[in-house]
């Protein structure tokens, strides 16, 4: 490597003094190899002033422009809740069909499909019934009474056993999508549905103005 | 308080004597003061604060009849202090602003000028992160215009620590960059 090339950076930002400076320029006419360092060192140095244009630039744009980004989190937020609740919504639709009323107008379920595990919770010993139901953060009671049959279309709730009610958790909007991207106080009411051995089948979010001192359970 | 030049328009038009030199001065850094603080990282908005706070601090250093040698290093200086007391940005995106992904850049008149232009500040930026914070540093005051002196008075280290920190980054830089 060249003597010089020590010197090249700060020769090319002039903070040499007059006689070095006057040396290395010198010596630069003649060497090849330091007026090579010097091109890249000099495209180096273009490229971090355009670097620092850009982002002043694009600082300058994005503040000129604040709602874009804040509706871009929000559209990506909407068309997340949307696909979450098309996914959710789907075994809703499977419900429907199951329980939607015979010909006779009976309804369907009390003739064609089974109730998931009714009967296995009423056989269980309680001691087992609530080990399984452990997971359930709620406030739980032995399972004491048969199931009714349904005789009407049982809405959203129609998986749940009819002597539970449903749990409702207050979720705050930040803590599903980025910050922002919600106003402040929305917030998710998350409706889980549990299955009999108590993991959860499905959970429906719905969008809300909500106070999130009022998490817990309601009827 | 944040906005364009307005507050800081404001603030200037109220001073009486110096605000001339501020003024001019003003109108000579305020750019690549701007520069500066949003290569480090801060906001638009903050960094406009931290411009008009210096500038509001250099008046009052000029009507108090404080030293006016070195003026351009002193209102950087400030500037780079007060950028620091926005610790919640500063330490939290100075290791990700030389990340971010840039929407503009100037001077690129042709799409294919645009793609090239991008390409080299995209590779410029992935090795800007396996710099040191006091590399960077030096770095973009260099690119404020800053000579080694005014770099060295700004970050309290000695001219000679410039000059081997500017050498080594830009070897470092162009030895990754390919440019």
């Amino acid at each position: 490597m060249c003597e010089f090339s020590e010197k090249l950076i700060a020769w090319l930002d002039r903070e040499l003094p007059a006689e070095n400076a006057a040396n290395v320029a010198r010596h630069v006419d003649i060497c090849a190899e330091c007026r090579n360092h010097l091109d890249v060192y000099r495209r180096v140095s273009e490229t971090i002033d355009a670097y620092c244009d850009a982002r002043l630039a694009s600082s300058v744009e994005r503040r000129s422009n604040p709602l874009a980004g804040r509706l871009a989190y929000t559209a990506i937020a909407l068309a997340a809740a949307a696909a979450l609740f098309f996914f959710l919504a789907r075994p809703d639709e499977h419900l429907r069909s199951r329980f939607s009323a015979a010909p006779d107008g009976s309804p369907a379920i009390a003739q064609k499909a089974p109730v998931v595990a009714a009967p296995n919770v009423e056989k269980m010993p309680p001691a087992a019934s609530a080990s399984l139901r452990k997971p359930k953060r709620i406030k739980t009671e032995p399972l004491r009474r048969t199931p009714a049959p349904l005789t009407a279309w049982p809405s959203r709730n129609a998986n749940w056993l009819p002597s539970e009610a449903p749990v409702y958790i207050a979720i705050p909007a930040d803590a599903l999508f980025p910050p922002g991207a919600f106003p402040e106080g929305v917030g998710f009411v998350a409706d889980v549905n549990w299955r009999p051995d108590g993991s959860a089948q499905r959970l429906r979010l719905q969008p809300q103005l909500i106070g999130f001192e009022t998490r817990g359970t309601r009827p | 308080m944040s906005g364009d030049s307005l507050p800081l328009a404001v603030s200037l038009s109220q001073v009486g004597t110096g605000s001339c030199e501020v003024t001019v001065l003003y109108s000579e850094l305020h750019k690549p003061l701007l520069r500066y603080l949003v290569c480090l990282g801060l906001s638009s908005d903050e960094a406009q604060d931290v411009v008009q706070d210096a500038f509001v601090a250099l008046q009052r250093h000029v009507t108090s009849g404080g030293s006016q040698e070195n003026i351009r290093s002193w209102v950087f200086r400030v500037a780079h202090n007060r950028a620091r007391n926005h610790q919640s940005s500063y330490h939290r995106r100075l290791s990700e602003s030389f990340n971010a992904e840039l929407h503009t850049v100037p001077n690129a008149t042709t799409p294919e000028q645009l793609v090239l232009q991008k390409e080299k500040i995209r590779r410029l930026a992935k090795a800007l992160q396996s710099l040191t914070k006091n590399e960077r540093e030096c770095l973009s005051l260099r690119a404020a215009g800053l000579r080694y002196r005014e770099i060295a008075e700004v970050l309290g280290v000695p001219a000679s620590t410039v000059a081997g920190t500017v050498d080594r980054t830009i070897r470092k830089l162009a030895g990754k960059c390919h440019v």
